[in-house]
């Protein structure tokens, strides 16, 4: 322990060291060292090592530190990828369009057609062996988005982190888009209401959509900021108790 | 009364002291030990606040002397301090 906490005091500025850096080894050499030292010994450190900097200098490193973090966190985040494909919708009825559109993509997400696509593909190998399906069917319907482009285009994506298998997913949800189209005209014995044809096939997601630069680039400076100011005004707020 | 400072102006009002000498008498005289982190940051405010001044010594362990501006900011505080402790006891008694 006390080898630790020698090593640990050379962590001191330098000039605190050539001040007082002798009599500190000595009194090291003279106490019964205990683990809780170490802590006390750190908090001094980094007091004497912020003490005499400039504010500017604090949030530069805070900046610095807290951009390490927030890179830290976001590397323990998978990179994801989305791949997306634009369908086209030409419907006999145009005012019930957007009507159909909703009912085929609704079809397309429900838990049976997504446990199929799951199972095929298969998607969150971790996930599902940590908690139900349930929970992993509504992580997917959160990765799936369908949105309206103009009156009879839409878009269909999915996010995975993993490019070649979002591009697959996307391709394969878009043909069940088509096939639970032909399977409702046939229920209805009929011409199909509604023809869906894919305009533009999933792409190959070239960029990720995660981690997110921006973010992590501001949550640094910010963080940088709060530690810089609160560095210097902690240590300015304990004075001893005057009555 | 915790904080380091006036317990080393404290330790120091009895005599000249090196710091691992103030760690004990601190230990004895309040029952709280300073880590070392604590003490030589205590050390540090209080020689740049000019309330104790370092004395020459042929070896490692500087002794360090309460100065008299020290002196008098020791008795300040310690003399609101007892104000606190008295109210407080009295209190206490009627209550």
């Amino acid at each position: 322990m006390r080898r630790v906490l020698q090593a640990a005091s050379r962590l001191y500025p330098r000039i605190w060291r050539k001040r007082y850096g002798a009599e500190f080894e000595a009194l090291l050499e003279d106490v019964q060292p205990r683990w809780s030292d170490l802590p006390d010994l750190i908090k001094g450190i980094l007091t004497m090592q912020i003490k005499p900097r400039s504010l500017p200098v604090i949030i530069a490193a805070g900046v610095v530190l807290s951009a390490m973090a927030a890179l830290a966190v976001n590397y323990a985040k998978p990179t994801m990828w989305r791949s997306t494909a634009t369908l086209s919708f030409r419907g006999l009825d145009e005012s019930r369009l957007r009507d159909d559109v909703s009912e085929l993509a609704q079809a397309v997400l429900t838990a049976k057609s997504l446990r199929e696509i799951i199972a095929s593909y298969n998607l969150y190998p971790e996930e599902r062996s940590r908690r139900p399906i349930e929970d992993v069917i509504e992580q997917m319907r959160r990765a799936i988005q369908i949105s309206m482009l103009g009156h009879d285009e839409a878009s269909l994506s999915f996010i995975y982190p993993d490019q070649a298998i979002a591009q697959r997913v996307t391709q394969d949800m878009a043909r069940r888009l088509i096939e639970q189209n032909l399977t409702r005209a046939m229920e209805m014995r009929g011409p199909t209401r509604t023809q869906v044809r894919v305009v533009e096939p999933p792409d190959f997601p070239r960029i990720p959509i995660g981690p997110n630069w921006w973010t992590i680039s501001l949550s640094g400076l910010l963080g940088g900021v709060v530690f810089g100011v609160f560095s210097k005004w902690w240590p300015s707020r304990r004075r001893p108790i005057t009555v | 009364m915790s904080d380091p400072t006036l317990l080393v102006l404290a330790s120091l009002a009895s005599g000249d002291k090196h710091g691992y000498g103030i760690m004990e008498d601190i230990q004895e005289f309040a029952g709280i030990r300073l880590g070392p982190g604590t003490l030589y940051g205590a050390i540090t405010r209080l020689e740049e606040r000019g309330w104790i001044r370092p004395l020459e010594s042929d070896n490692r362990r500087r002794p360090y002397r309460l100065t008299a501006e020290g002196r008098r900011y020791l008795q300040r505080e310690l003399a609101g301090l007892s104000l606190v402790v008295k109210a407080g006891l009295r209190r206490l008694e009627n209550a």
